[in-house]
């Protein structure tokens, strides 16, 4: 089985501010932290792939290391411990630049009117480079909000509900959703294609392989508890999903034939990101994970509420794990 | 002057890391190891996630690092320093005052 590498990991880390020194030995120590994990699984007779869960699982979820890392902002580099400093000193720069032009353009002048302009246009290019500095140092205190690209989120369908019970499941139409009654403006359901998978070849597979060529199929659907929303006004904006990646399907589930959902529920912060992150039921063990790792990457334009970003509590995605031949 | 504490509860895990230290110079996996033995499997620090407070550590300089290749395996291998052993004491200290002070008013409770 692949081994996780944490490059994405450690990527996102020095985009936030993180030193390269900790972001890249970051990297390396979980790697090697989690062959000793997966050699440690191997050595109490699991099999690979069941170690290889384990190890995974036992390190935490990358969403974890980065919040650990991110709250503590010793670790970040100097460039972003004294922004302040640097960004005034390119406001400086820039009045200094700015002047010397204007100051040696108006020194070749003879006229009054323009030395008058030129003394005007140097204290307007003063005023901007304070307006600029002003700015940068307001901005510099948000958090970079990482963008996940929407390439591999793609066409959407209608979705079948699942039908009860554990195990694998087929979605029967009809069937009544396991789940709390929908909140009047939950977007309508939708399905996401998923790309095949690429299935890793295992020196000692102990499963069956999969007879025929199938398609994991991972669909979404969005609910909100009753009350999980404030009152709006006229001016006021809506929770909206911008980034939904979906999960990856679990190559043990794949393997096996075997077909689930997750139901989880979050809340969604001021600033999009998603906190609080719980399974609510699950068909299997084993879709958990997946789903918790997708869920934590989503992103939502967070919902405006008298002008105000407000969090929502109460959140609800389905997601239901299908192949389809 | 003792460094002032956040909420304490953040403090135990690096309370731990240190005096797992202070016995010798350990990796990452073997830390998190030794950490759960010491306790008798009672605290297990999430895994992943210890890295950071190690290095949270090293930037205050009560660790040091540096890379080991032991039987063909290059690691990063964490000592504790001078500065690391006063935290350590600090800490132990702290810990022993709101441990006892927990206890004599579990004490007090009991018999109230």
């Amino acid at each position: 089985m692949r081994r996780p590498t944490f490059e994405s990991l450690s990527q996102e880390l020095l985009e936030a501010g993180i030193a390269p020194k900790f972001a890249d030995r970051l990297r390396r120590e979980l790697e090697d932290h989690y062959r000793d994990l997966e050699r440690e699984a191997l050595a109490n007779e699991r099999s690979a792939i069941a170690a290889a869960v384990e190890a995974r699982r036992r390190l935490g979820t990358d969403e974890m290391i980065a919040h650990e890392c991110l709250s503590r902002p010793e670790l970040k580099s100097w460039v972003y411990r004294s922004r302040c400093v640097v960004l005034c000193l390119r406001g400086l720069c820039l009045i200094y630049l700015g002047l010397r032009a204007v100051v040696r353009g108006a020194a070749g002048c003879r006229a009054p009117l323009a030395r008058f302009a030129a003394a005007g246009a140097a204290a307007a290019a003063v005023v901007a480079a304070l307006l600029l500095v002003l700015e940068l140092s307001i901005s510099a205190d948000r958090a970079p909000v990482p963008v996940r690209t929407l390439g591999h989120v793609q066409r959407v369908a209608a979705v079948e509900p699942p039908s009860s019970g554990g195990g694998a499941l087929r979605g029967q139409p009809g069937a009544e959703t396991p789940v709390g009654e929908l909140a009047a403006d939950v977007p309508p359901r939708r399905e996401i294609d998923m790309p095949a998978i690429d299935r890793p070849r295992l020196s000692k597979p102990d499963v069956p392989r999969v007879a025929m060529r199938v398609r994991p199929v991972v669909a979404l659907e969005i609910e909100l508890r009753p009350g999980a929303l404030p009152k709006m006004q006229a001016a006021d904006g809506d929770l909206l999903p911008i980034v939904k990646i979906p999960p990856r399907f679990p190559v043990v589930a794949a393997r096996r034939g075997i077909e689930g959902y997750v139901l989880i529920e979050y809340t969604v912060t001021r600033t999009g990101s998603v906190s609080d992150v719980v399974v609510v039921e699950s068909s299997s063990e084993v879709f958990e994970q997946p789903a918790l790792d997708a869920v934590s990457k989503f992103k939502y334009k967070p919902r405006v509420v008298d002008g105000r970003a407000v969090p929502v509590r109460g959140v609800r995605t389905r997601m239901r794990f299908v192949l389809e031949a | 002057m003792a460094q002032s504490n956040p909420p304490f509860m953040s403090g135990v895990p690096e309370l731990l890391l240190l005096r797992a230290l202070s016995r010798g110079e350990m990796y990452g996996y073997e830390l998190v190891k030794a950490v759960r033995v010491a306790t008798g499997n009672t605290i297990s620090l999430g895994e992943g996630v210890v890295y950071p407070a190690l290095y949270g550590l090293e930037r205050r300089g009560a660790l040091k690092a540096r890379r080991k290749t032991v039987n063909g395996r290059s690691r990063v291998y964490y000592t504790i320093t001078p500065k690391g052993l006063r935290r350590l004491d600090e800490l132990a200290q702290e810990w022993e005052r709101i441990s006892s002070g927990v206890s004599a008013a579990l004490e007090d409770a009991g018999h109230a």
